[in-house]
């Protein structure tokens, strides 16, 4: 059974390392994506990141890359449009987001998990 | 493959636990050294000496020729298999599950779950004109899962001509078949009674 979870795009908690801090930046950008519908945290509920304090930040992951930056994976509910070009627009929103964090971005990953064909915006 | 898999990662875990109790067992022995135990000695518990008696006489039968020895050899060969079909179950590299669009080390993956692929093809394939209904589609993939095929069974009405519905099912499918590297394989047959065009 897949985790899905819908969650409206939420302020930073202050004090949290800076891989939570691009997590949580990254999440938020996906969502705000239009095509975007919510994330997916895997069969197992695994795909995600702790932010330390018991809050999970479901359908991202975040590890320190070889590179001195990190490596973004996020896995996403999609409506029905062309997946390319939302892959594009989600990398674009993404690395805005690191940018504006002033977080290292090495590589952004989507995965297109499910698909709700009635939540395109 | 599948069972096999789930079959060598079962085996493994009651391995595990065997290796704990054995460890347990043995710890506990040792501490015979220090505190007398009695009869609650991990040996005395099992009565290993029993044992030892009654695999003793077992393995003078499998020594000698008779009908415990065919059995033997049957149990010994079907060990065999069974650790070969656990090694191939082990070893063998599990299947790609996403449908890779994009894979590139310095930029990350763009990929998508075949299930979601399939389902998009069929909300597409619906649309398409003269389509009276479409089979949930299937989507074979290579093992890099850069590549595939996508069979997409559809239903016409008597009206409709089936070339022009296959070619607008192409025409449909094409935003999926296209950037994945999936080739597409269109059916048409002419649906039963009572079916809509949509």
């Amino acid at each position: 059974m897949n985790q899905q979870q819908r969650i409206p795009p939420g302020a930073t908690t202050p004090g949290e390392s800076e891989r939570v801090r691009l997590a949580r930046a990254a999440r938020d950008a996906a969502l705000r994506v239009p095509g975007v519908v919510g994330v997916d945290a895997g069969p197992l509920g695994a795909f995600m990141t702790g932010a330390g304090d018991g809050e999970r930040l479901e359908g991202v992951t975040c590890v320190a890359a070889p590179g001195d930056g990190y490596d973004v994976s996020l896995r996403l509910v999609c409506a029905l449009v062309a997946l390319q070009p939302l892959g594009e627009r989600v990398r674009a929103a993404v690395g805005k987001a690191a940018a504006s964090a002033r977080i290292k971005l090495e590589s952004v990953s989507v995965h297109v998990a499910e698909l709700d064909a009635g939540g395109g915006r | 493959m599948v069972l096999l898999r789930a079959l060598a990662r079962l085996i493994g875990g009651v391995w595990m636990l065997a290796l704990a109790l054995l460890g347990l067992g043995i710890a506990v022995y040792c501490l015979d050294a220090l505190i007398s135990l009695g009869s609650a000695r991990p040996d005395r518990l099992v009565d290993l000496a029993s044992v030892g008696r009654h695999v003793g006489r077992f393995l003078d039968q499998i020594a000698a020729r008779g009908p415990t020895a065919g059995l033997a050899l049957l149990c010994g060969l079907g060990a065999m298999l069974l650790g070969i079909l656990l090694l191939l179950g082990t070893l063998s590299r599990r299947k790609q599950h996403l449908a890779v669009l994009e894979q590139d080390t310095d930029t990350g993956a763009l990929a998508a779950r075949p299930r979601t692929l399939r389902e998009m093809a069929r909300a597409m394939a619906e649309q398409a004109r003269g389509a009276t209904s479409v089979k949930r589609p299937k989507l074979s993939l290579s093992r890099d899962g850069t590549q595939g095929r996508l069979t997409v069974k559809a239903t016409h009405a008597r009206s409709t001509d089936p070339h022009a519905l296959e070619r607008a099912v192409l025409d449909a499918v094409g935003p999926i078949t296209e950037p994945f590297g999936l080739k597409p394989r269109i059916r048409v047959r002419l649906g039963q009674r009572g079916t809509r065009v949509q």
